[in-house]
Parts: C-alpha cells; structure tokens; sequence
C-alpha cells in the first residue's frame, strides 16, 4: 500500500525488521526516513512496539525458573519410566501381532479353499443335473422312437 | 545451575548417550525463551507454564530424531509452536468431555498458580503498554501471532521462521506485515 509520501507501507516494516536483501532498497529507505517525518514516526512506532513486546516477556525468580525446570525433569522421568514399562507391554503384544496375522492369513487361505470347493461343487451338481436331464430326455427320445416303430409295423 | 555456555550439538550428543545433567543444562537453556513464546501466544501463565514443560519433554524425548539438518532453534521452536496447537485442540477435546470424563490437565499436578512467581512491573506506563499490547494481540489470527511473537520476542529471521512454520518466506511477511500494521492501529496514539 502506498503512503501519502509515495513509499510502499511495506517496504518501510520490511526495512524496520532488517528484512530488506537489497543493500540498495534498504539505502533508499534510510535515506527517505530521514526526510519523512511520516514514515520516521512510523520507524519510532516499531521500535515502541518491539519494547512492548520486550516488555510482556515474563521474568521469574530464579527459584520459578528452578520449579519450572525440576517439573520438566520429573515429567520425563515419568514418561520414560512409563515408557519402559509400556515396552514391557508392547514386545508380547508385537509377537501377538505375528500370531495374528498367521492366523488371518490362515483364515483367509480357509476361506479361499472353501470358496474352492464351493464353486467345484457348484459346477459338479450342474453336469450332475444336465446329465439327468439328458437321460430324461434320452428316455423321451426312446419312448418316440418306440412309438414310431410300433405306428410304422 | 548457571546458564550453559556448551553449544547445542554437545549437549544433545550427551543427552543421546543418556546424560541426565546434559538434559537439565539444555532445559535450562532454553526454558525462559520456551516460555515466552509460548507466553507471547497465549497471553496465559500458567498456560503457558504447563505447555512449555510438555514442549521441552518432547523436546528432549524426541533428541534422537534431530539429524542437525535444520539448526537446532528450528527444531525447538517447530516443538514449541507445535505444542500450543496440541493444547489447543486437546483443551476443546477436554471442554467437550468435561462433563462426561475425568481428562487429565496438564496443569493439574500443578499446585499453584505462576501469576504469583512473576516480578511484577513497577514502571506504570511500561506495564499499561505491555497490557494494551497483550490485549492488541488478540486481535491478530493465530497465525499472524505465531509469525509476531517469534519475530520481535524471539527475534527470529524471516527465513527461520519461514522453516518453523513450514511456511513460504513471502507468506510469512505478508502475516508480518499484516499483524503489525494491526497492531500499530489497535495501539494507535499511545505509541506517539
């Protein structure tokens, strides 16, 4: 966004936060602060910005910074003692896991060769039924041969 | 315990090698300015007490995942920004479930409240700045916050930043510029 001076808003915060690669940009704006009362109360504007944020940083005693740092102490004693005792855990559940899994691959080799059988099966009773058909047929047949003999005699 | 003047990749090879002493000299190190990002962020103490134990935890625990490709800050400050997300989003987990279970609070080993270990500031007008700053703060997006704190508490380059956040460099300006244009306007004539 342009300034009522004619420089881009962002190049002067760019140039506040040493953000400008540009040896000669970063000269440019130096050069225009000095002669730009706008942009210079901007420049002073950040730097009270940056002091109030130095400001909000919290300062504990040393005895805080102690409890703060003996807490995070304990809590990872903690977590490792839990972390070990948990690994006490997981190495059966892991051996557990390979039983598992031979056991599905088992269950789905079962279920494969059911699935086999099944659609053997299938197939068997279906020429069992065609060839019971055909005999059926086969004694129609004989039956009209029969019968033509006897109408032709 | 004085402030350790080792270098980073020293006491994490001691802390790899099961150095219990090389594990405080790094919290030590890096507790105050864990703290205060966090601080810079959430604008709560005690928040930001129990957040920034869990973060230093991970930290420490997740050592040996550090290959020192990136500098050791980014890998700190990527746990730290991260750890405040976590918290964020297990504290509406526990506002949802309150009711129903009994959800532990990081804070609840916690037996006091930090608010009474911090020196209060005796200068007014530094203070009443300090308060309108916090408050201006609220009014910037959590990302525009994050890019904010870890500029001017941290002091973090652009680039670093850029890598913390797995952001672009020019987004992360454009949330730089942004959050501090808001927050001259919030602050407006009591920076004059």
């Amino acid at each position: 966004m342009k300034k009522a001076c004619g420089i881009n808003s962002d190049l002067v915060i760019d140039y506040f936060y040493g953000e400008l690669k540009d040896p000669a940009k970063a000269a440019f704006v130096a050069e225009h602060i000095t002669a730009c009362p706008e942009c210079a109360a901007e420049i002073k504007e950040l730097e009270n910005v940056r002091e109030g944020m130095k400001s909000i940083e919290v300062d504990l005693p040393e005895d805080g910074w102690n409890m703060h740092a003996q807490g995070v102490m304990r809590k990872l004693r903690r977590k490792y003692t839990a972390a070990d005792r948990f690994n006490e855990h997981i190495r059966p559940f892991f051996e557990m896991k390979k039983i598992g899994f031979a056991m599905l691959v088992l269950v789905v080799a079962g279920a494969g060769i059911q699935f086999y059988n099944y659609r053997n099966n299938v197939t068997k009773e279906r020429e069992i039924a065609e060839q019971m058909e055909l005999l059926d047929n086969l004694e129609i047949i004989e039956r009209i041969d029969f019968y033509e003999k006897m109408i032709n005699s | 315990m004085e402030p350790s003047l080792r270098e980073d990749p020293e006491i994490i090879q001691d802390i790899m090698a099961g150095n219990q002493t090389a594990t405080e000299e790094l919290i030590r190190k890096y507790q105050k300015r864990v703290y205060n990002t966090i601080y810079g962020m959430t604008l709560n103490y005690d928040e930001a007490w129990d957040i920034s134990q869990e973060a230093l935890v991970k930290v420490v625990r997740n050592i040996g995942s550090f290959k020192g490709q990136s500098s050791f800050w980014t890998y700190l400050y990527r746990i730290t920004v991260n750890s405040v997300y976590d918290y964020k989003r297990k504290q509406k987990v526990r506002s949802r479930v309150s009711n129903f279970t009994d959800m532990e609070n990081p804070g609840d080993n916690r037996q006091f409240e930090v608010k009474d270990l911090v020196n209060i500031e005796e200068d007014y007008e530094k203070k009443e700045l300090g308060d309108r700053l916090k408050s201006s703060l609220s009014h910037l997006t959590e990302i525009q916050k994050q890019v904010f704190v870890l500029k001017n508490i941290d002091g973090l380059k652009i680039r670093e930043i850029s890598q913390v956040l797995r952001i672009s460099e020019g987004t992360v300006k454009s949330h730089l510029n942004r959050a501090t244009v808001k927050i001259r306007d919030v602050l407006g004539g009591m920076l004059k």
